[in-house]
């Protein structure tokens, strides 16, 4: 595939293994794969890059995911791009949190395999 | 022997009752004249009764004034002597709350009697006193605040702990409804349990222990804990509230689960990570693995997925005891989500030789429930099943009765000893002694139990020993 035509993800996250864990799952099917370790640089490559799809941690260690994800959604170049909160923390609190504040949709860490992840991501970008 | 001091004005009485008196066995510490030689000699003497005329020829204190100041004072037990019966005099000698009243002139008999009765009614006062005095003072001493109300709903007892709670001294509080105590919500759901109380005896707040906010003088609050007791006095019904403070315990309860939920986040961190990389590995994201590789890969899935499925449990019967776990009821299709939770251990399952079979109708069965919680539970169980069967199948079985969907779990593992059904779902099953060690905390079977209730369902078990076990869940169709 041409690519400029691949459609592509950001993923923010500090973890070093989870950026591994996505980014392997997502170039093996055609992705193109931008990564940032902190809140700021994912808000910043977000206004950039515009890409199709944001996979979010909530903790970073400058602001909190949470507070990406208002800022995200709040900003015009980015408002309409759908966010994918990934935890930890499967919790009713935060998975409502998220919701409230226009997570698209919220994943548990560790409960999902790769095929979970990716089938989750190609239903929604339609790819 | 009783020892008595006699008063007269008269001093041929005096010696004559000095002689009756110890006729009859009496001691006779003193005689007084006027009031204020009875008050004096009560002092000194300190007798154990006062035989004591009413009028004191001449003197400012006649007998029930010297009465009236040897009570207060000693609290020593007086029978008034007089020849005139007045009622004004009656009246005057009922405020002193007299042992005793006898009119001159009076047989030998009488006077026997009236100080004897005297005498056993002081001696039974005392031990009242005394008894009084230790409730009391046990009363005072208890870290609990202790409140008595009447069938009038009024407070008739508030001791010191009820004070430093509330903030009212018993002043404040005596006569007062018990509403004072608690703000709107609270109340309203007090008061109606104390009248019921009241009308028939009967009570869900008697014999718990139940928890409420109480509110003290300066409007704020606090949670206590409480229970509530009833007794009735002559078709007087009342009623004891004792209460305790546990703003401290609900801190240290909240540190500890926040303790675990932090803990086991970071736990899961880790282990979510290993289990990626691993899940990307069998995906063949690093190439083509060899058998080996891929078998090293598998275990280590497993046991990855192990520590993470007990943080999970951990996590949730922190959230179980904070009770902040909601449950986000809607319809389901009960058919998709056991299959899903059956099929989530098929490769374990296989893995150890078992056969797994899911039989369920055509099309849904629509219950009512949350999800995940659902599926949870369910899963546990599979889980369960798979880790203590070693040989021959496990079976789930989806039906529907007409008001409930039911799932049902059979293995042929050893069965379960009769000794541990009692605890099976119990979260101390382990500390009981009689769960078998399987790679696990035995938390799993109590989360769905717990998660089943919670979505107004339930699971059961049947198991005889060697003959496997069959965990029934069922739950309300939508």
């Amino acid at each position: 595939m041409d690519e400029d035509r691949k459609p592509k993800i950001l993923i923010i996250e500090d973890e070093a293994v989870f950026r591994l864990i996505y980014r392997g799952v997502l170039e093996s099917h055609n992705y193109k794969v931008f990564e940032a370790d902190t809140g700021m640089a994912g808000l910043d490559l977000a206004k950039t890059e515009r890409p199709d799809m944001i996979l979010l941690d909530l903790i970073l260690p400058d602001i909190s995911g949470y507070e990406v994800l208002k800022k995200i959604k709040a900003h015009d170049l980015t408002c309409t791009i759908p966010v994918i909160v990934f935890s930890v923390m499967g919790t009713e609190e935060n998975i409502e949190k998220a919701k409230e504040l226009g997570a698209d949709y919220y994943r548990v860490k560790g409960a999902n395999s790769p095929s979970d992840i990716l089938k989750e991501i190609e239903r929604i970008i339609g790819a | 022997m009783a020892r008595l001091l006699i008063v007269d004005d008269e001093a041929v009485i005096l010696i004559q009752l000095k002689e009756y008196l110890r006729d009859m066995g009496y001691e006779v510490a003193g005689t007084a004249v006027s009031g204020e030689d009875a008050v004096e000699k009560a002092r000194e003497l300190n007798p154990d009764l006062i035989l004591m005329d009413i009028y004191l020829a001449g003197r400012k204190l006649d007998g029930i004034s010297a009465a009236v100041k040897i009570k207060d004072e000693m609290n020593i037990p007086v029978i008034f002597m007089t020849a005139f019966g007045g009622d004004q005099v009656l009246e005057r000698v009922k405020n002193v709350e007299p042992y005793g009243f006898v009119l001159k002139p009076f047989q030998n008999t009488e006077l026997k009697a009236a100080i004897d009765v005297a005498m056993i009614r002081k001696d039974m006062e005392s031990r009242l006193r005394e008894s009084e005095a230790k409730l009391r003072s046990v009363v005072d001493t208890a870290n609990e605040a202790i409140i008595t109300t009447n069938n009038l709903n009024q407070i008739i007892f508030w001791n010191r702990a009820a004070h430093s709670y509330f903030g009212y001294t018993e002043q404040e509080a005596l006569g007062r409804t018990p509403r004072l105590l608690f703000p709107g919500k609270d109340a309203d759901y007090i008061e109606p349990e104390m009248e019921r109380i009241i009308a028939s005896g009967k009570s869900e707040l008697l014999g718990i222990n139940f928890e409420v906010t109480g509110r003290r003088k300066n409007g704020s609050e606090f949670p206590m804990e409480c229970s509530l007791a009833t007794w009735r006095v002559n078709r007087q019904v009342f009623m004891t509230l004792i209460g305790k403070d546990i703003t401290e315990r609900k801190k240290i309860d909240q540190m500890k689960s926040d303790f675990v939920s932090l803990v086991s986040h970071q736990l899961r961190t880790p282990l979510a990570g290993i289990m990626g990389c691993v899940d990307n590995m069998l995906w063949g994201l690093t190439g083509t693995l060899s058998f080996k590789q891929m078998e090293y890969l598998q275990v280590m899935k497993e046991i990855s997925s192990r520590g993470y499925r007990i943080i999970a449990n951990l996590l949730n019967i922190s959230r179980l005891e904070r009770g902040v776990i909601s449950m986000d009821i809607r319809p389901v299709d009960l058919c998709y989500v056991a299959r899903n939770a059956a099929n989530e251990h098929s490769a374990a399952i296989e893995s150890k030789g078992l056969k797994l079979t899911v039989e369920a109708p055509d099309g849904q069965i629509l219950v009512l429930a949350d999800k995940d919680k659902l599926f949870e539970a369910i899963s546990n169980v599979v889980h369960n099943a798979s880790k203590f069967t070693d040989a021959g199948k496990i079976s789930v079985r989806i039906f529907s009765d007409d008001s409930h969907g039911k799932v049902k779990i059979s293995d042929t593992g050893p069965g379960i000893e009769p000794a541990g059904m009692k605890y099976l779902f119990s979260r101390n099953q382990i500390l009981s002694g009689n769960a078998t060690y399987k790679g696990g905390c035995g938390l799993g079977l109590f989360i769905s139990k717990q998660f089943m209730q919670l979505q107004n369902g339930d699971v059961d078990v049947q198991s005889r020993r060697g003959k496997g076990a069959a965990f029934t869940f069922r739950i309300p169709l939508a």
